[in-house]
């Protein structure tokens, strides 16, 4: 009888994930598809298959300039990450560390930073910007992605120093390391999982994220992916096959990433919540 | 080697005190033994002397210097832990040699002191390889051999064998004392397993509730201790305790009542308690035998162990005043193999000389006599 419940629940979870599955992967089936096709067969016969694997569509998307947008995407995305990881990996390590409320009070303002939409302080954010005059810069963009990169990645960290083995930070202390040291020679280098599942959830946040560069960026050589796939749209028609093309180019490296990194990713994730 | 001094050292953790006015002053070359139940405080005063925790009160001097202070590097002591504490991301090579490395030492100096330690601990074969490669014991060695590399003045183990499986356990015991013989360091050890304590100290220290009961040599401690706490501590199975009473008292004998129809002569040689005070005698396992006190004891439960047999059972006429003793049981050793069954009455006798005398607050007021 529990067998046949539980044969039961299963089936529904996986018929659940299952559907899940399907709402995620048709539209990406349905832009390599297109990406794919000519304008006619697009609109003609939007759910058919390709008639033949017809790249001119990706070499029309490439002419706008998607691989100065994947070089500006790939600088913003790296400098951004690298920065969120390195300050939050610090902050994260002090607030577990740290005896007293301070810590606890500090840790909870950061936090709370993580429930406020970029949206909501979008045009505060940018009369800054503009004020410093840094419109048009990739620092104008690394920046704001950092702020608002550092508190998730924070809370990630915090789950993970909490249960590192205090045993080794203190034989490394008995070694002569200092504070510092210790973070660098032993901790950083077995937070692998740490890093890596914060790298992967930043990067697929920076690489997508369009409304910021869209206010920010205005000179099409500095442009990101999501930004620049835009010119292949035009105020009365659009290409949809060369935008569906520039899409999948830009979609192509995150799925490398992720395919490669999921086990720390999955990992990691696993230790939220403490 | 060298000496450690500990003068007045007190730390709390808020209002709880861990340790209390310890004062201990420990030789150079002299193996210590810090024993003491859960939560005594024995861990946190090695750790006060490795400087991973600070005091509140009290000064810690390594060879004569004082390092109250001083970062945990610059003490001059080496520590093992419990978990090994072992750099995974590391080989054998740079986790014994990673002290040195931080000191800035020249790569000739650490490679020549790794394979030294290595040597002593046979582990020349386990250098290249990294800790998830190594079992338990090599894991420990290892440990050890990131201690020896740095020649400190004292070595400090927290409770190093606890990992390991009894079998091993009792090898690396065997290990760690002739390593003592090897190098003459100075080694503070701390264990809650009185057989590591009584096997490899030059001196025990037995730690109570954060305080010093007692510091001597394991048979000073094991013959003469000076409280109820000592006495019980010490000792596998433990002693046993029955309430009594000093009926009569004379400059020559104490005369014991442990009920009104069961009493027996002491000849004296403490501070004899007064008469009609309550007290408390002990009486080691391994004394019953033969003696001119005898007493009749219900058996409960047999354990055969092969070259000695334990037996469990309830004496007629008084019983065991320990709290955890089901049905007053006591415990009695016989160093030999025994057929007796579970259910049989049996005829137990002791010697009146073999037991000890606690007064009303456990203080050791009477000696058993050891020698035979």
């Amino acid at each position: 009888m529990d067998n046949r419940r539980l044969n039961a629940t299963t089936l529904v979870l996986y018929g659940f994930v299952g559907l899940w599955s399907l709402v995620v992967l048709i539209p990406i089936v349905f832009m390599f598809m297109t990406s794919m096709k000519t304008r006619n067969s697009m609109f003609m016969r939007p759910l058919d298959l390709p008639e033949s694997l017809n790249f001119q569509a990706f070499e029309r998307a490439w002419g706008v300039g998607i691989g100065q947008f994947m070089v500006n995407s790939v600088l913003v995305t790296f400098l951004s990450v690298a920065l969120i990881v390195v300050i939050s990996g610090l902050a994260a390590y002090a607030l577990t560390r740290m005896q007293g409320g301070w810590s606890k009070l500090t840790y909870l303002l950061i936090v709370a930073g993580f429930a406020i939409p970029m949206q909501a302080v979008l045009v505060p954010l940018f009369q800054i910007i503009s004020g410093a005059g840094m419109l048009n810069s990739r620092l104008a963009l690394v920046l704001p992605y950092a702020a608002y990169g550092i508190p998730f990645t924070v809370i990630l960290f915090y789950a993970f120093f909490l249960d590192f083995p205090r045993e080794l930070e203190e034989a490394a202390r008995l070694d002569g390391c200092t504070r510092f040291q210790t973070f660098m020679r032993i901790i950083l280098p077995l937070s692998g999982p740490a890093i890596a599942s914060a790298a992967i959830f930043q990067s697929v946040f920076i690489w997508n994220e369009f409304i910021l560069a869209l206010l920010i960026l205005t000179q099409p050589d500095l442009k990101t992916l999501p930004v620049g796939i835009l010119e292949l749209q035009g105020e009365f028609t659009a290409d949809w096959p060369a935008v569906m093309a520039g899409l999948s180019l830009a979609t192509l490296p995150l799925l490398l990433v992720f395919v490669l990194a999921q086990k720390y990713f999955v990992r990691s994730l696993a230790g939220l919540g403490k | 080697m060298g000496s450690v001094s500990i003068a007045n050292v007190s730390k709390s953790y808020g209002s709880f005190e861990a340790i209390k006015n310890i004062v201990l002053q420990i030789e150079p070359g002299e193996f210590v033994v810090m024993v003491g139940p859960s939560g005594c405080g024995k861990s946190t005063l090695l750790r006060t002397i490795a400087g991973l925790e600070t005091v509140n009160a009290g000064t810690i001097s390594v060879g004569g210097e004082d390092v109250t202070h001083r970062e945990p590097a610059e003490r001059g002591v080496a520590m093992v832990f419990q978990n090994y504490a072992l750099y995974p991301h590391m080989t054998v090579t740079g986790n014994m040699g990673f002290g040195l490395k931080m000191a800035k030492q020249a790569q000739a100096a650490i490679n020549g002191a790794v394979s030294q330690a290595a040597r002593i601990l046979h582990i020349e074969d386990h250098l290249h390889k990294q800790p998830k490669a190594l079992s338990g014991g090599q894991k420990q060695r290892v440990a050890i051999g990131r201690a020896i590399t740095r020649e400190p003045k004292v070595f400090l183990f927290d409770e190093p064998l606890s990992n390991l499986d009894a079998a091993l356990r009792t090898k690396m015991r065997v290990e760690l004392g002739r390593l003592h013989n090897q190098l003459g360091a100075t080694m503070i050890y701390v264990t809650h397993d009185q057989t590591e304590a009584m096997t490899m100290a030059d001196r025990i220290v037995i730690m109570n509730d954060g305080e010093v009961e007692q510091v001597g040599s394991p048979l000073d401690l094991y013959n003469r201790p000076v409280n109820r706490f000592v006495a019980g501590f010490l000792g596998s199975p433990k002693m046993n305790f029955i309430d009594a009473l000093a009926t009569d008292v004379d400059e020559k004998t104490v005369r014991v009542s442990l009920s009104d129809t069961f009493s027996f002569d002491v000849a004296r040689n403490g501070t004899a308690p007064s008469p009609d005070d309550s007290i408390t005698i002990g009486i080691r396992p391994e004394a019953f035998g033969e003696g001119d006190v005898g007493f009749e004891l219900d058996v409960r439960i047999v354990e055969n162990l092969g070259r000695e047999t334990l037996v469990y059972g309830t004496p007629v006429g008084f019983a065991s005043s320990e709290s955890d003793a089901e049905q007053g049981d006591i415990v009695i050793h016989f160093p030999r193999q025994r057929e007796v069954r579970t259910g049989e009455r049996i005829s137990v006798r002791f010697s009146a000389n073999a037991i000890h005398i606690f007064d009303a607050g456990g203080i050791t007021r009477h000696f058993a006599n050891t020698c035979s």
